[in-house]
């Protein structure tokens, strides 16, 4: 069964630094807007639910026509840096129609983790 | 599906408000606002008009706190089915607006308005409002009686309340009316059918189902308009029976309709107060609505006609009702379901109107990309009906989703309000202001919005729209546009230009991109400095000023582009430089380009530029300044694709610093091949009044004057008042390098020039020597052959510059002294471009000295004179009668020293190089004359190419008149001859008057050359002289103290005159021998004290050039007479007589000498003695004696 999966990497102040379709259907010029658009906009949720809850992976919480976005939010590293300490809200975004959970959740704690050996290194500044 | 659905809709009466006649759209909509504000009307104030003509079934009105809504509905709108279901779905009243003047037939208005009135079958009130009716018309009896409301001219306030009346007319008929239907009802045994309930034939069993549903329909119907009249009470008991009865009777649809209107009537009792339990209740209530709803889907009928519309409507309703930012979960989740229902939702437009419905919601959340991201769901339906009012209206709907893509026009930003503003601290832009700017990296999404919107306004025929999408989308992702793509959008810029007015301005920039790139610094011609009043050397003022010597803020030019502040004047023409890049691969024709000036101060020019493709170009803009104040020039308005656009520096600035930090794509600048520009701030720019300008013209050409080494020339230079104000103040100065080759400036022509009007001019002679060129120029210049290296010095900038300060009056004329800041000041640089050849060359110098005795026979004409004159005319004469190479034979040379000079011509021209004295520094008037026939008498010495020659400087001259103290040192004079007895006479003393009579006697000697016509110059050899002489400068520069002379006694009776005297001394030999010979010695004292002496004279025979020293000369004769003692007053001769007689014809040489008694320190210090007992023993020129025998 071909499946839809859209994965993003969105950074501090809404920047998107990773987008890539991970989906088995064949790709789409349209689709990979449509995706993106509904991505864009699932960040006004996640932006509100990120804290009202200590989860960090929301499940399901957007949803338009099939296409369900679950969100897995990293803590607020603070990555001390030599000259300055910010903080890295980063979201992991993903959307997709099926609706296993479980490999949803850790695929997302998968590339949270290669996320954090990534900015661990010292001179990579993600922005 | 209704937009605006909420769930007070239900207690709200329709009313459609239609134009009758000609109305035109303006005033339609101008008389429908006065409407409008009368959208509540209180039951209180309509109980005048209410008459209750049978028992009211609304028992339970609230008369007092009651109100009735309207909802008008501009336009009108067809009936919808759905009518019976929900009355409030129903037109209850139609009013008609009509504007008199335009329909000046009222009885056809009348049949206009009721047959308009026929469309709407379930009207129960209609009224015509007809405005501003003329006399004639208010007069008109025929339209009595009809349901036409003359609104007579009127100020507004009173047509406001005439509008008001009739409001409360329309309200209360609308409440009798609504007591009728409900008492018919009541009794009457009505059928409510809906589009869900089969239409076709109603079989038995469907009849009989319909007749059990008829009461509970009947009722819900009844609590509706119980709802209208404002009755929430008696509203809320007809539900609660309805709610039995159709739940008894399973009529989910109307049940749901009922629990609706029951929450209405449960809100409107609440008047309007919102609490916890109130909002739990609601949900509750809505929770079971909606759940209704969808229980009555059928499926059945479900192709043509579904309760989804209902159920959704019931969910927005709940959403708009909880529509707050705490209860954000609750509204996500409705409208998210409202969204998932809409996908099934048949009629398109009700798809429609939901997604506006959920995108308004969200944005009131302040969920704005959700908000967006409905907003284009809903343009992308409009975009599917193939209709231009469909395009206009996707073109809005995306418009507003702009702002959540970022990709907003700079109009619907409005006029940013920093556009001119300078950056004040420093242009420092902070950090984070940038990334704002471009926080939104979502280039697909913004790319495809911006898509969208020029596909729709190109649907639209909107041009303007269309451009400024294109415009958008071609500056801001140029890089992610295939060069196919940046061609389309080419072609759709230049395609909408074509439709747009010329002229047109659009507020988006397209391309190019243009970025300041500096502003041209002042050319030294025209820098202006800033005065300062307070003092002389106003100009002064204008240097950094401060403890410091050297601040990093002031590093730099003065006039450095960095510098935050520039100064333009009122009519003098200024230059800005941008730079323009084209990263697209099509050509960028500027049509024009200038500066935007938003002071209004400056007249720009436009200047048309076209750039090839993938292109960067600086150019120049120029304009005049028109009025003094500050300049914000914080852009360009560009005029390219047909359409002007105003293109800010500071965004392009933005552009580039997220360039930098990689938050935007690319900079435009690079990817041309732009040069790396150092970031240009916008400087503070002040435009100052009119100025003085001058003009410098150096006459003979402004190239470089060639000088030979040491060559001195006038140069003129013209200075012209190009300005409109006269020119008051003007200070020449000097600065740069070899400064010391400005001999003189006439500043006090110019001075005297002052003021110097607009247009007038000035002369002034400025006299330059040429330098010497330091040993590795000269080389250099051998090497490279003289043109290469004059170029070379011109270039160096060893030249020295002349700087003249002027400014105008310091307060213009019209305007009150009061004024803060006089307007500032101008400096002229003006370079003297010497360029300095290699001239006649010093070889080397040398010191000679010349030994020639004197005759003693025939010194008759130097006596003479000495005993007529006083001594100083006895120096100048002298001086006079030796001429410098001249030696009179009679006087001998003795002692004569002479400077020889070595000179060679490297140079291709001849020099004729002569020695002069310049006896300047002597106070005598008398000499003056000396001086220039000394000057002019003097030989030249022809110096050909490639030749040396050398030139005798004879130094006897230079014999101070007097040997006295102060020429060795002040003590001796201050003290008098018991100063004279301290040893205070040091050494050091002695040495630095020495030095500086050397250098006085060494100022006087000057080498002047010429060579041809106009060149000539001096040669600077002061420092070989003075090495030359450093040795004997003694012997040189003072006299002996004594000085000896020989002369014949004259016979008894001589008292001859000169003339006859040097007739006598020409006549020969005087000395015979055989003969007593008469002689006198003179001794002169040349201190100013008496010196005693022991005089000697000795008397040899000649054998050798000098037979009084050295061993060699044999002497056959010799006499010495000794012992003469005798003291000499100062500065006086004394004469002691003797006689000779010679036996032998032949040649003599006598020598006096002296034995000084108690000689002081001068004389000791000027015969180098050191011992304080050690006589000193002094010498004169030996003279010759010629003998001759018997005659």
């Amino acid at each position: 069964m071909a499946s839809t999966a859209c994965f993003m990497i969105v950074s501090k102040n809404d920047i998107p630094i990773y987008e890539a379709e991970v989906g088995t259907v064949p790709k789409k010029e349209d689709a990979a807007h449509q995706h993106q658009f509904i991505l864009h906009a699932a960040l006004d949720i996640v932006q509100d639910t990120a804290w009202t809850t200590s989860a960090m992976f929301l499940k399901a919480i957007d949803r338009f026509n099939d296409l369900v976005v679950s969100v897995y939010v990293t803590a607020g590293h603070i990555l001390s840096f030599v000259m300055s300490d910010f903080i890295i809200h980063t979201r992991l975004m993903l959307l997709h129609d099926s609706r296993n959970e479980d490999g949803i959740k850790s695929f997302f704690q998968e590339v949270h983790e290669l996320y954090i050996k990534a900015s661990s290194v010292m001179f990579y500044n993600l922005i | 599906m209704e937009p605006d659905a909420s769930i007070e809709t239900s207690s709200m009466i329709r009313v459609a408000v239609i134009p009758i006649s000609d109305v035109t759209p303006l005033l339609f909509r101008e008389y429908a606002a006065m409407l409008l504000r009368h959208h509540t009307v209180s039951l209180n104030s309509i109980s005048s008009f209410y008459t209750e003509h049978q028992k009211s079934p609304f028992a339970h009105q609230p008369w007092e706190s009651g109100s009735l809504r309207f909802k008008f509905i501009l336009g009108g709108s067809p009936p919808s089915p759905w009518e019976d279901f929900q009355s409030n779905r129903k037109i209850l009243a139609v009013i008609g607006i009509c504007h008199c003047p335009s329909a000046p037939d009222l009885r056809s208005v009348v049949d206009q308005f009721t047959a308009a009135c026929k469309t709407y079958s379930s009207s129960l009130v209609q009224r015509c409002f007809a405005f501003c009716p003329g006399d004639s018309q208010l007069e008109d009896g025929s339209v009595k009686g009809s349901n036409l409301i003359l609104f007579p001219p009127a100020d507004r306030q009173t047509q406001e309340f005439h509008m008001q009346t009739m409001v409360q007319d329309i309200a209360a008929s609308l409440l009798m009316e609504f007591e009728k239907w409900v008492l018919q009802a009541e009794s009457g045994g009505t059928v409510f059918k809906t589009p869900l309930d089969s239409q076709a034939s109603l079989s038995s069993e469907e009849v009989i189902k319909a007749k059990k549903r008829r009461l509970g329909r009947a009722q819900k119907t009844i609590g509706d308009y119980c709802l209208l009249a404002g009755s929430p009470v008696d509203a809320n008991a007809h539900y609660s029976t309805s709610l039995e009865l159709t739940r008894l009777t399973a009529d989910f649809f109307w049940y749901a309709g009922a629990m609706e209107g029951s929450v209405c009537a449960l809100l409107m009792d609440r008047m309007g107060q919102k609490d916890p339990v109130l909002e739990d209740e609601v949900k509750y209530r809505y929770n079971s609505v909606i759940l209704h709803y969808r229980k009555s889907f059928i499926q059945d009928n479900a192709q043509r006609v579904s309760p989804l519309s209902f159920e959704l409507e019931a969910t927005l309703k709940l959403a708009r009702f909880l529509c707050r930012r705490e209860l954000a979960n609750d509204v996500v989740e409705l409208l998210t379901a409202t969204a998932d229902g809409a996908t099934s939702l048949i009629d398109a437009s009700d798809k429609l109107v939901v997604y506006v419905e959920i995108a308004r919601l969200f944005g009131e959340l302040g969920y704005h990309r959700k908000a967006a991201f409905f907003s284009r769901q809903v343009a992308q339906l409009y975009l599917q009906q193939d209709k231009k009012f469909a395009a206009i209206s996707a073109m809005q709907v995306l418009a507003m989703t702009t702002k959540a893509y970022r990709v907003q026009s700079r109009a619907s930003i409005g006029p940013s309000n920093d556009a001119g503003q300078t950056h004040a601290d420093g242009g420092k832009v902070h950090h984070h202001s940038i990334v704002s700017l471009f926080e939104s990296q979502w280039s697909t999404l913004q790319m495809v919005v911006l898509r969208e919107i020029l596909l729709s306004a190109v649907r639209a025929g909107d041009p303007l729209a269309a451009w400024s999408a294109a415009a958008r989308l071609l500056r801001s992702y140029y890089p992610l546009i295939t060069p196919a793509g940046q061609n389309g959008l080419f072609n759709a810029l230049v395609n909408s230009a074509e439709k747009l007015p010329l002229g047109t301005r659009c507020s988006d920039p397209a391309l190019p991109f243009v970025r300041l790139h500096s502003f041209p610094l002042h050319s030294s011609q025209m820098d202006i400095v800033k005065r300062n009043p307070a003092r002389e050397d106003w100009w002064a003022g204008a240097a950094p000023s401060g403890p410091f010597i050297y601040t990093p803020f002031s590093k730099g030019e003065p006039n450095n582009s960095n510098k935050q502040e520039l100064t333009w004047v009122v009519g003098e023409p200024v230059q800005v430089l941008v730079e323009l890049a084209n990263p697209c691969g099509f050509e960028v024709m500027v049509e024009s380009i200038y500066l935007s000036v938003h002071s209004g101060n400056l007249d720009a020019f436009p200047v048309s530029v076209s750039l090839p493709p993938n292109s960067s170009k600086v150019i120049t803009l120029s304009g005049i300044p028109t009025k003094e104040g500050l300049v914000l020039v914080p852009g360009c308005i560009v005029h390219c694709f047909g359409v002007i656009t105003e293109h800010f520096f500071k965004e392009v600035d933005s552009l580039l610093i997220g360039a930098t930090q990689g938050l935007v794509l690319s900079d435009p600048f690079r990817s041309c091949g732009a040069a790396k520009l150092k970031h240009a701030h916008l400087p503070s720019i002040t435009v100052v009044p009119p100025l003085p300008l001058l003009v410098s013209h150096i006459a003979g050409g402004d190239g470089s004057v060639m000088l030979y080494e040491g060559e001195i020339r006038d140069v003129w230079i013209s200075l012209a008042n190009a300005g409109t104000v006269p020119v008051e103040q003007a200070h020449i100065s000097l600065s740069g390098k070899n400064q010391d080759s400005v001999v003189t400036v006439a500043s006090e022509t110019l001075r005297s020039a002052l003021p110097l009007k607009p247009g007038a001019e000035v002369t002034i002679r400025v006299t330059l020597k040429a330098w010497q060129l330091s040993k590795t120029d000269s080389d250099a210049a051998a090497s490279k052959g003289m043109p290469g290296s004059s170029v070379r010095q011109a270039k160096d900038g060893s030249s020295p510059l002349l700087l003249i300060h002027y400014a105008g009056p310091l307060t213009t004329p019209g305007e009150p002294e009061t004024v803060s800041a006089p307007p500032p000041g101008r400096r002229l640089v003006i370079p003297l471009n010497i360029c300095v050849l290699q001239g006649l060359s010093f070889v080397k110098a040398r010191l000679l000295s010349m030994e020639i005795p004197a005759r003693i026979g025939e010194a008759c004409s130097m006596q003479a004179q000495l005993e007529r004159g006083n001594t100083e005319q006895v120096n100048s004469s002298e001086r006079q009668a030796d001429r410098l190479v001249k030696i009179d034979p009679n006087r001998g040379s003795w002692g004569l020293r002479l400077l020889e000079l070595e000179l060679y011509n490297p140079t291709d021209v001849v020099f004729e190089a002569g020695v002069s004295l310049d006896m300047e520094n002597t106070n005598n008037q008398e000499n003056l004359s000396d001086n220039i026939s000394a000057e002019y008498g003097e030989p030249k010495t022809r110096i050909d190419r490639d030749y040396t020659a050398r030139v005798l400087i004879p130094l006897e001259n230079f014999k101070l008149p007097v040997l006295d103290g102060s020429f060795l040192g002040n003590s001796s004079q201050n003290n008098g001859t018991s100063g004279s007895r301290n040893n205070s006479f040091s050494e050091k003393n002695i040495k630095a008057e020495l030095n500086a009579s050397i250098k006085n006697l060494i100022s006087k000697i000057k080498v002047r050359w010429q060579s041809g016509r106009n060149s000539s110059g001096e040669l600077d050899i002061k420092d070989a002289i003075q090495a030359a002489l450093q040795a004997s400068v003694m012997d040189v520069l003072l006299p002996d103290p004594l000085t000896f002379g020989f002369r014949l006694a004259k016979t008894s009776s001589d008292d001859i005159n000169v003339d006859s005297d040097v007739t006598s001394c020409e006549s020969g030999d005087s000395i015979i021998a055989h003969e007593m010979t008469a002689m006198e010695v003179l001794v002169r004292n040349n201190t100013k004290e008496a010196i005693r002496i022991n005089l000697s004279i000795a008397c040899k025979d000649v054998a050798g050039e000098n037979c009084m020293e050295g061993d060699k000369a044999t002497v056959l004769w010799e006499g010495v007479l000794r012992g003469i003692s005798m003291e000499v007053p100062p500065l006086e001769e004394v004469k002691h007589a003797f006689s000779l007689y010679f036996l032998i014809p032949g040649e003599y040489t006598m020598l006096a000498a002296a034995m000084i008694y108690d000689a002081n320190e001068v004389l000791r210090a000027r015969a180098r003695s050191d011992a304080l007992d050690e006589p000193i023993f002094c010498r004169g020129p030996p003279y010759h004696v010629r003998v001759s025998g018997t005659r």
